[in-house]
Order: structure tokens, then C-alpha cells, then sequence
């Protein structure tokens, strides 16, 4: 039964891997109703980010800190350089927006660091051990600071100011600015947020793998079957519909040869949509 | 110098039936495929592979047509109800879904190594390999072209326009518009197999790597730069986009500060800053889309 223990804790991990750039692509989705397909290069950007803190001996959870503000910034200044002034036009503009997006900054990414596999200075150290289930200390920071992150973010939705505009510039973006809020801001806050998100999830895949320029793109896919699975603009949606593509996809391991686990969460994303465009899980409204 | 320029219009002209396609499906009817180099891909392994197996040249062009027509039927048929941002999600994503295949499937399509030594058609009386194929080439794209022209001037191509514009008024007068939008995308799907099937015996080498989302972006910069909906616009965008993205290779001799890679890197991040340029003028505040 060893077997069943080591898929779980994969799944887990890639669940938490998952979790917060997803949570990212959902949020834009939610209140800027577009599909972001520049997320995941903000990993990417985020994962090398955190590389070059590491090597002025900052250590790698602090260097991942910072590195994922930057990358929010960064996020946030792309937004108000260029996706500002298409705000009005429609779904389709940010979308193609987000397309050049990506290539400059994965190719960004591959001008200043090159096209090497690198790593994080990660120490080796001895896996934790119990009931069958093996997981390496690095493996276990990484999920309890997702989930810590994802409890921060769920409850910055629920209980601050800035997280009720959020939900409601969400649900009815007429009635929201009649009340007195500001568009533009929540806008900017969700961008910065979602740059954050996403470079924290950055790290947390560069350290189960390693870091090259096609790092971020390599998840697109499961990224947003999982947005869409857990029905766009909900992040507790995102975080039940990471946990359940990666059960499907490690236990998927049992029928299908490990090169077509991407592949496998496509044909998921693809039946989702055509049986409910909506999403899987029910949101509130 | 001459060899360098019948090599940037081979590639020109490689792209012109990629952004041909995606002008009918998009520019014309308005949808948008974010994956067309899925279909540029499948043109292309598929005349590999049939060309190799000592098919004519011709015959596995036509095969690559109907082998990417059909994938295009398959993506439309999957997608009718979507709408544009799910379309964009789903197009993106088939597109990587099927280069994994080409990947993973070493007894198909070679795995990560590809497949070399594709043979090119023979070459024309009293031309080099380069010019003759150059010729060919471009005149399979005057015939593209001038299908493209008749197909938005005939009825069909004013119903897919009118689809564009508003697809419950076309529906209302009694008009399956889920037909037409799979004519729309398996044409589009076929001219960018063909378009494969060219680049396929043009590089005679072809893996898996060379079908990323950039071949996707090149066509969507040429279908926004040339107006969509354009014929000829769009050749002219696929004109530019070639002389920026296959012209800025001579930069090597001439630049030594940045290494081959970071090079390379380098006109990607122009391409990718054009892209948002070009969007960002196109639905500037204040202009209709």
C-alpha cells in the first residue's frame, strides 16, 4: 500500500503547486473578465526573481517573499502601462494583450538569465517519515505556506473593505461604482495580487522541478483547467478543483504514461467547458 | 544576400496561408483560434510522414488539407456554444495538447528527435532548389489568395461576416450557424496545413519544438495588422511580421553584445511588445473595434 501514500503526497503537492497562480487566473477572470494567459510567465518571472535574491545569501522562503512583491509590481505596472487603456473594449484585447504579454517576458526571462537549467541552493535533507507517507521538509514548507497564504487570501476577501469591493465588482460592476467604489483600485489591487500569487507559485514549482524559460508555460494548461473547473472568480473553488486534478491526474498514472498528464488535464478542461460552461463548483451568485 | 531574401519570402509566404486560415475563422467570422499552429502542425507531420512513405509532393499536400480540415471540424464541433474567452481558452490549450502528442508519440512522429529528411517537390526547369521552391510556394499562395477573395465576395462569405456581426440575426432567418462556423474553421484549419505541409518540406527537418504558441502569435500580429477581415491586408501583415521576426536574423552579423540566445530572446520580446503595440492602437478608446 506504500504506493497509494506516495501518490497522495504528489498529489498534494501538486495541488499546492497549483493552487494560488490558479487562484490568480480566476481572480483576473472574476473581476476583469478576462482569461490572463500571461500568469504563468509572472511564475516564472517570479521563480528567477527569487534565484538572484537567493544568490545574495537571503534565504529561499524570504527571497521568495520578496520576489513574489516584485513580480506583483511588476504585474501591476504592465497593467497600468498597457492593459488600462483597453479596459473598455471587451473581452478580447487583454486576452491578445496578455498573449504578447507572455512571449516578451518568457523571452524576457530567457534574455537575462539564458536558457541553462538552474536550481535553487536547496540543502538535501532527510524526508519525514510517517504512516508510509515520505515528504521532504521542502515539500512540507511549501504546502503549509500555500495554505497559509490561500487561508490569508480568503479571509482578506471576506472580512476587509478591499475584499468586499472585490466581490462586489465581481458579482455586479454597475452596481459596485453607484456605491462608491472605485474601479480602478480594485482593478490595480487584484493585478498586484495576482502577480504575487503567481510568483510565489513560481517558487513553489521551481522547487519541486528546476528553473528554465518554459517553466510557467509547462502548467498553462492545468492552471486553467483548474480556474475553470473551480468556476472562475472563486479562489476556495480553485483551491477544491487543484486538489481534484491532481488526484485525477497522479491516479491517472495507473493508465496513461506520465508525459500525458498535461494532456489528460486539457481533455478535462475541454469536457468541463462543454458540459458546463460555467465551471464545476457553484459560486454564491 | 539573394539566398537570404528568398528565404525570408519562402517563410513569408509559409505564414501567408497560416494567416490566410485564421483570417477566414476570425477576421471573417469572428472567431477566435488562439491555437492555429495546431493546425499548422498537423500539416506538417502528416506530409512528413506522407511524403517520406514516397507519396508525390502534391498528393501530400492535399492529404495535409483534409488531415487539419478535419481536426478543424473536431475543435469546432467541441466548441460551438463557446463563447469568445473560453474559445481563446480552448484553442490556446488544444494547441499544446497536440504538440504534447507529437512528443509522446515516438512511433508516430519521431518523439523529441522529429523527423528528418523530408523531401522538398522536385524543383522547377531552369531554377535553384531555393527559387524553385520560392516559386511554388508562392504560387499555391496566389491560388490561397484568390480563394480567400472569392470566398468573402460569395454569399457564404457574407454569411459568415454577418455571423461576425450579430449570430442570433442569422439565426433567426433560418440559418444553421453552427455549419458555417465549422466551414469557417475547417477551411481556416486546412489553408494552415497546407501552410505545414510547405514548412515541413521547406526545413525537410521538423520536431516538436518548432510548433509553440509563437507560429499562433506570428499569424494573429499579421491578421490585426492587415485589418481582419482583409484578404490583402492580411498578406501584407504576414509580410511584416516576416521581415521583422525572419529579417532580424542578419542582425547576427552585425550586433556582437548579446550572445546567439540572448539574441534570439531578443526578437521574441519584439514580437511579443509589436503584439501588444498593435493591439493597443487597434482598440484604443474612442475607436470601434
Amino acid at each position: 500500500m506504500d504506493e497509494l501514500q506516495i501518490y497522495l503526497v504528489s498529489a498534494l503537492v501538486s495541488a499546492a503547486i497549483w493552487t494560488l497562480p490558479a487562484a490568480a487566473i480566476s481572480l483576473i477572470y472574476g473581476v476583469l473578465r478576462y482569461p490572463n494567459f500571461a500568469i504563468p510567465e509572472f511564475m516564472t518571472l517570479g521563480a528567477y526573481l527569487a534565484l538572484s535574491l537567493c544568490a545574495l545569501s537571503i534565504p529561499l522562503w524570504l527571497a521568495a517573499l520578496f520576489a513574489a512583491l516584485l513580480t506583483g509590481l511588476i504585474a501591476l505596472a504592465c497593467d497600468q502601462t498597457i492593459f488600462r487603456f483597453v479596459r473598455a473594449a471587451g473581452t478580447l484585447p487583454p486576452v491578445l494583450l496578455s498573449l504578447g504579454l507572455m512571449l516578451f517576458l518568457q523571452n524576457g526571462v530567457r534574455f537575462v538569465w539564458g536558457n541553462d537549467v538552474l536550481q535553487y541552493p536547496i540543502e538535501l535533507a532527510r524526508p519525514f517519515l510517517f504512516a508510509g507517507f515520505i515528504i521532504t521538509p521542502t515539500q512540507a514548507a511549501m504546502i503549509g505556506a500555500v495554505a497559509v497564504i490561500l487561508a490569508l487570501g480568503f479571509a482578506a476577501l471576506r472580512w476587509t473593505s478591499f475584499g468586499r469591493a472585490v466581490r462586489a465588482t465581481s458579482t455586479n460592476p454597475e452596481l459596485a461604482v453607484v456605491t462608491g467604489i472605485r474601479p480602478e483600485v480594485v482593478y490595480g489591487g487584484i493585478i498586484f495580487a495576482s502577480g504575487f500569487l503567481a510568483g510565489i507559485g513560481g517558487v513553489a514549482l521551481a522547487t519541486e522541478t528546476s528553473l528554465t524559460p518554459m517553466l510557467g508555460w509547462r502548467v498553462l494548461i492545468p492552471l486553467f483547467a483548474v480556474a475553470i473547473l473551480g468556476g472562475m472568480g472563486s479562489i476556495t473553488g480553485a483551491a477544491l478543483a487543484a486538489l481534484l486534478l491532481a488526484m485525477v491526474s497522479e491516479f491517472s498514472l495507473f493508465l496513461l504514461p506520465v508525459t500525458y498528464k498535461t494532456a489528460l488535464a486539457f481533455l478535462v478542461l475541454a469536457l468541463v467547458l462543454l458540459v458546463r460552461p460555467t465551471g464545476l463548483i457553484r459560486t454564491g451568485n | 544576400m539573394t539566398a537570404y531574401l528568398v528565404s525570408i519570402l519562402i517563410f513569408a509566404s509559409i505564414y501567408g496561408f497560416v494567416a490566410l486560415g485564421l483570417n477566414i475563422q476570425w477576421g471573417l467570422t469572428g472567431l477566435i483560434n488562439l491555437g492555429q499552429v495546431a493546425f499548422f502542425a498537423a500539416g506538417a507531420y502528416c506530409a512528413a510522414l506522407a511524403t517520406r512513405a514516397g507519396l508525390p509532393f502534391l498528393l501530400a499536400l492535399v492529404l495535409a488539407a483534409l488531415i487539419s480540415g478535419a481536426l478543424g471540424a473536431a475543435v469546432a464541433l467541441f466548441t460551438p456554444r463557446l463563447r469568445e474567452d473560453y474559445l481563446a481558452i480552448v484553442t490556446l490549450g488544444f494547441s499544446e495538447f497536440v504538440r504534447l502528442i507529437f512528443l509522446n508519440e515516438k512511433w508516430l512522429a519521431g518523439g523529441p528527435d522529429g523527423i528528418a529528411g523530408v523531401p522538398r517537390p522536385s524543383t522547377v526547369p531552369g531554377l535553384n532548389s531555393e527559387t524553385s521552391f520560392l516559386a511554388i510556394a508562392a504560387g499555391l499562395l496566389a491560388v490561397a489568395f484568390w480563394f480567400s477573395q472569392r470566398l468573402a465576395r460569395y454569399p457564404i462569405g457574407r454569411t459568415l461576416r454577418a455571423i461576425r456581426e450579430d449570430e442570433t440575426v442569422v439565426a433567426s432567418i433560418g440559418k444553421s450557424t453552427l455549419s458555417y462556423k465549422t466551414l469557417a474553421f475547417v477551411l481556416g484549419a486546412a489553408l494552415a496545413g497546407i501552410g505545414g505541409a510547405l514548412f515541413a518540406s521547406y526545413l525537410t527537418y521538423i520536431s516538436p519544438d518548432m510548433f509553440g504558441p509563437n507560429v499562433s502569435i506570428y499569424v494573429l500580429a499579421a491578421v490585426l495588422l492587415g485589418r481582419q477581415g482583409s484578404t490583402l491586408g492580411t498578406l501584407a501583415g504576414t509580410a511584416v511580421v516576416a521581415l521583422l521576426l525572419e529579417g532580424t536574423r542578419l542582425l547576427k552579423d552585425f550586433i556582437t553584445v548579446v550572445d546567439g540566445v540572448q539574441l534570439a530572446a531578443l526578437r521574441l520580446m519584439a514580437l511579443g511588445l509589436a503584439l501588444m503595440v498593435i493591439v493597443a492602437i487597434r482598440y484604443r478608446p474612442g475607436r470601434r473595434a
